[in-house]
């Protein structure tokens, strides 16, 4: 019991560092994968073939790499193509590229939820594409939008692990460090779960404010 | 003239659905249009604020030409009113902010001001007391008013209404006819798509009888039903009289 204490004292603090990484990574991706997602979908609602067909095929192909191969590919290949990005900056390129595709499905789907008649009822009486995106159409769509977008950025924050293999030092990757220096393996690793649980747990409380905020009365 | 149709055809893939139709109407015109399912009256009302797009012909809305390159269609459209079947209020929003947004977001009215007009319009429609709420809390015939009273505070020049009275009870048809004799008798220019024959008879204009795409019946109301110059139109009024 008293090891248990003194470990967990000594780890702590470590682990808190490499949770502060894993906040930046899961926050960065957040906001650019739903930035690019969004625009994304726009293209993917678009009627004009030339706007939608390059989005769904650039869609289709990243779905179809896995996670960790495009994160090898953003630190290990780009460089030789001239773009050097930083561990944790390529770590964030690769989750947002991602999962931007994912949370335009997302986007997608919450648009096309919408009936056609809100557009024309909205058209008729003068608005443009913007103000009836935002005023009209995102925020009826919200309501669908947000629970399956509250489960992505769930996942993506669990995915941001990831990073630890093209050496970010985020929670995970401090874990294996402290696990292979003490070999405190059982010790270590519950604690970086009980880590990740804290983190998911208080990214589904914002959550369910936020979808709370756009029930319909 | 405030509305003019010129040779207007439209089609949906194959089919044609407008045929070289020319319609004019006057300034304070109330214009019903009649026809049986699939003729064509619908979209007739939907292209003349371009929810349509049209594949010849000339749409011109008080002197300007709808699809001229110059043109801003958003102006058009917030010149010309529009009432649905479905209503199509914004559920999101009470009867207030469904009134105003155009006149906030379009014609860039400060909110202050924009409200009151809200108030007024609503008010004009008979829905006192209901401004704060929203479209789910109303009944059919309400939420109708209301698309009106949204309709009616952009100070359009001409209103189309697109089978208003439709998808309403039949005890609730009464209060949005009311409300629409009421907007003709004030000169309001107004095209209605409907069947409501009495309502045509009081203050229609102008009757007009679609059919495949091409008007074969036009003229004043209680003539054209009494004495339809086409066998289709013969037929049509002898089921719905």
């Amino acid at each position: 019991m008293e090891r248990l204490i003194k470990n967990f004292l000594e780890f702590m603090p470590i682990l808190l560092n490499g949770t502060v990484y894993t906040i930046e990574i899961t926050v960065a991706a957040i906001i650019l994968s739903t930035a690019l997602g969004f625009v994304f979908s726009l293209a993917l609602v678009s009627d004009r073939v030339w706007i939608y067909r390059p989005v769904r095929l650039w869609i289709n192909f990243i779905r179809g790499v896995p996670l960790l191969v495009q994160m090898f590919y953003v630190y290990f290949v780009m460089p030789d193509i001239g773009i050097k990005l930083n561990a944790m900056q390529a770590s964030i390129f690769a989750l947002s590229v991602c999962y931007a595709s994912y949370h335009a499905e997302i986007f997608r789907a919450g648009i096309l939820s919408i009936p056609k008649g809100q557009w024309e009822s909205a058209k008729s009486i003068g608005l443009r594409y913007w103000q009836i995106m935002t005023r009209v159409i995102l925020p009826q769509a919200a309501r669908v939008i947000l629970p399956p977008m509250g489960t992505s950025y769930i996942i993506l924050l669990k995915d941001s692990s990831l990073a630890s293999v093209i050496t970010v030092r985020e929670l995970t990757r401090s874990g294996q460090l402290i696990a292979t220096s003490t070999f405190e393996n059982m010790q270590v690793f519950t604690m970086v779960a009980l880590i990740y649980v804290t983190l998911t747990q208080i990214l589904a409380f914002f959550i369910q404010r936020g979808e709370r905020k756009f029930r319909i009365s | 003239m405030i509305v003019q149709l010129k040779d207007v055809c439209k089609y949906f893939g194959e089919l044609q659905v407008l045929k070289n139709i020319t319609l004019s109407v006057a300034r304070g015109e109330v214009i019903v249009i009649v026809g049986p399912s699939g003729s064509g009256k619908s979209t007739l009302l939907r292209v003349i604020n371009g929810l349509e797009p049209i594949q010849s012909g000339q749409v011109i809305v008080d002197g300007e030409d709808i699809h001229a390159p110059a043109t801003d269609i958003h102006l058009i459209r917030s010149e010309v009113g529009m009432v649905f079947q479905s209503f199509n209020l914004f559920p999101h929003l009470n009867a207030i902010h469904n009134v105003n947004l155009g006149l906030r977001l379009v014609k860039k009215i400060p909110k202050p001001q924009a409200e009151e007009k809200a108030f007024f319009y609503l008010q004009k429609v008979g829905l006192e007391g209901k401004e704060y709420l929203f479209p789910g809390q109303l009944s059919g015939g309400q939420q109708q008013r209301v698309a009106i009273a949204r309709a009616l505070a952009m100070e359009p020049k001409v209103i189309l209404f697109d089978e208003p009275t439709s998808a309403l009870d039949p005890e609730l048809v009464g209060e949005v006819l009311e409300t629409m004799i009421r907007l003709a008798k004030e000169g309001m220019t107004m095209l209605v798509v409907s069947h409501e024959m009495g309502f045509a008879r009081e203050v229609g204009q102008r009757l007009i009888f679609v059919d495949y795409g091409n008007i074969i019946e036009e003229g004043v109301p209680a003539e054209v039903m009494k004495n339809p110059n086409h066998e289709r139109a013969k037929t049509f009024f002898s089921k719905i009289l």
